[in-house]
């Protein structure tokens, strides 16, 4: 039993401390509780669904359970848009948080906890003078453009899960007025975003821009169904590997969303989703570009409730929806993929109490 | 928000609760950890621990009197892991790699021996785990994982024999 008895308590010693927390057990069993007088009830008299209207707030569903057990990546989180933000942007003066695709913070795992980071303000190599970004890339990284540190011109920096500095160019001229309040993404290997080319007779044109972040060097593309400037992505911007999901500004709502071809910049689909009450959203699409997860806010008396809304990417139906226990009180919150059909969703506060934490499986 | 949930606990007085937490506080760390070794994943560990813990509070009264409430929670947290992940592979195929499910967090096994245990079965891992980190007797095991005193044996013995045959095959 020696060799054996040595393995366990040798590999027992080596997993990572885990504080105790009890608060966070005890606020579970609020639910597990909540779940046996749930369960009793039904089996009293009612049917399911007649139960999910009767328990107030939080209905806990068996495919959506607090905590991370699924792990992954960074998960950028949006700073609330009421919430003024820390960062400048290009332009000086006020920005809209999320404009620029912003995030404030991620969602992390510290000491082998989830915990809120703060991004870096400047992002490292930069001044605080931020044109794009700090945006998140799939795998947990950060993309920033903005004013190198020694003001001298435009850099692109893009940082690893880590915060390590993975790569820091010099941004290609775009001959372009500087301007914030345009969404910038990214997926493993480039950046998006869109400009406006001013153009003879006083006109101009959308253009994509994309940015081969090895190479350090731009492209464009003018898709043939051009963008008009109320149908430009002012809300945000997320890529996979082949396509881009964003969010205009359409009508001052944002319940709308179109997909791009990430290589040619071309609309493959635009919807607008029936998500009643949001008064913002952000996309998520899934790595498969089958699914397309909206975390809607809905704001009302001044309490914010969230939920996540899984629709259909070829249609735009909705295929599931997944409260998220209310009202929210944090600042910071967002979601991605794990996966294709597994989602994680956060919210926290920096320096406050442990965030939140919820994996969906669709 | 403690005190709430505490006085929302109508099974459990607050002595009770008081009872629970000299119960959580002396037990915690060795449960997940037990757990860690047994399902080969922290995260996973640390739901099915907290998991585990807040079912012991909602029942409390029973839990407390059974004959090792550790090992209950340890099976409790066992069992609700091994049906969380068993949801996920029924519905889809995970890939391994990328979410670290099955398998030994990446780096955690280093020595042979380590080794060897993070490629038992999760079931004989548990059997182990019992025996060692919370100092079971096979009857023990036998009744705190709910399965026959012959199955603890062969699981034990199986586990022995893997740990033997790594060591014989160090060059």
């Amino acid at each position: 039993m020696n060799n054996l008895d040595h393995a366990v308590r040798t590999a027992a010693a080596r997993v990572p401390s885990a504080p105790p927390n009890l608060g966070a057990v005890l606020h579970r069993a609020r639910r597990v509780k909540r779940c046996r007088t749930v369960g009793a009830a039904a089996a009293a008299v009612v049917t399911v669904a007649a139960l999910a209207a009767t328990v107030p707030q939080y209905l806990p569903r068996r495919n959506v359970i607090v905590g991370d057990p699924l792990g992954g990546p960074s998960i950028g989180l949006w700073l609330d848009r009421e919430i003024l933000p820390k960062t400048q942007g290009l332009p000086s003066g006020k920005h809209v948080p999320g404009s620029s695709g912003e995030v404030g913070a991620q969602l992390r795992t510290v000491d082998g906890k989830p915990a809120i980071v703060v991004a870096a303000d400047p992002q490292p190599g930069l001044s605080g003078l931020t044109r794009f970004g700090p945006a998140p890339l799939p795998g947990g990284g950060l993309a920033t453009i903005g004013v190198s540190a020694d003001q001298k011109s435009f850099r692109v920096v893009v940082t690893d899960a880590a915060g390590r500095v993975a790569s820091n160019k010099p941004l290609p001229d775009l001959k372009t007025d500087v301007s914030r309040g345009m969404q910038m993404t990214g997926n493993g290997t480039s950046l998006f975003w869109w400009e406006v080319r001013a153009e003879k007779g006083n006109k101009s044109r959308p253009v994509l821009i994309t940015y081969n972040i090895a190479q350090g060097t731009l492209s464009e593309r003018t898709p043939s169904a051009a963008l008009t400037g109320g149908e430009l992505p002012y809300f945000g911007m997320q890529a996979t590997e082949s396509r881009i999901v964003e969010w205009p500004a359409e009508f001052g709502r944002t319940c709308s969303f179109e997909l791009l071809d990430a290589a040619t910049g071309e609309r493959v689909a635009k919807f607008r989703p029936d998500i009643a009450g949001c008064s913002d959203v952000y996309y998520a699409l899934s790595p498969d570009n089958r699914h397309v997860a909206a975390l809607v806010t809905t704001r009302s008396g001044g309490e914010r409730t969230q939920r996540v809304v899984v629709l259909n990417a070829r249609t735009g139906k909705t295929v599931t929806t997944f409260d998220t226990p209310g009202p929210v009180t944090e600042s910071l919150y967002g979601l991605a993929w794990a996966g294709h059909d597994a989602i994680r969703y956060a919210r926290g506060d920096e320096g406050g109490a442990a965030p939140l934490v919820l994996t969906m499986k669709l | 928000m403690e005190t709430d949930i505490v006085a929302e606990t109508r099974d459990d007085p607050p002595a009770a609760a008081e009872d629970f937490e000299s119960f959580y506080a002396s037990t915690s760390d060795r449960v997940y950890r037990a757990l860690a070794v047994a399902l080969g994943d922290v995260h996973l560990a640390r739901e099915a621990a907290d998991e585990a813990m807040a079912r012991a509070f909602v029942r409390w009264r029973q839990v407390k009197v059974v004959d090792n409430p550790a090992g209950w929670v340890f099976r409790v947290g066992l069992n609700w892991a091994t049906s969380w992940r068993r949801k996920l592979r029924r519905e889809r195929a995970f890939p391994e790699t990328e979410h670290g499910l099955p398998g030994f967090e990446p780096g955690l096994p280093d020595g042979d021996a380590e080794a060897a245990l993070a490629r038992l079965p999760i079931p004989t891992r548990a059997v182990v785990v019992c025996r060692v980190l919370f100092g079971l007797s096979t009857a023990e095991t036998a009744a705190v994982l709910q399965i026959a005193e012959g199955t603890v044996r062969s699981r034990l013995s199986r586990a022995k024999s893997a740990l033997r045959d790594s060591l014989e095959e160090k060059p």
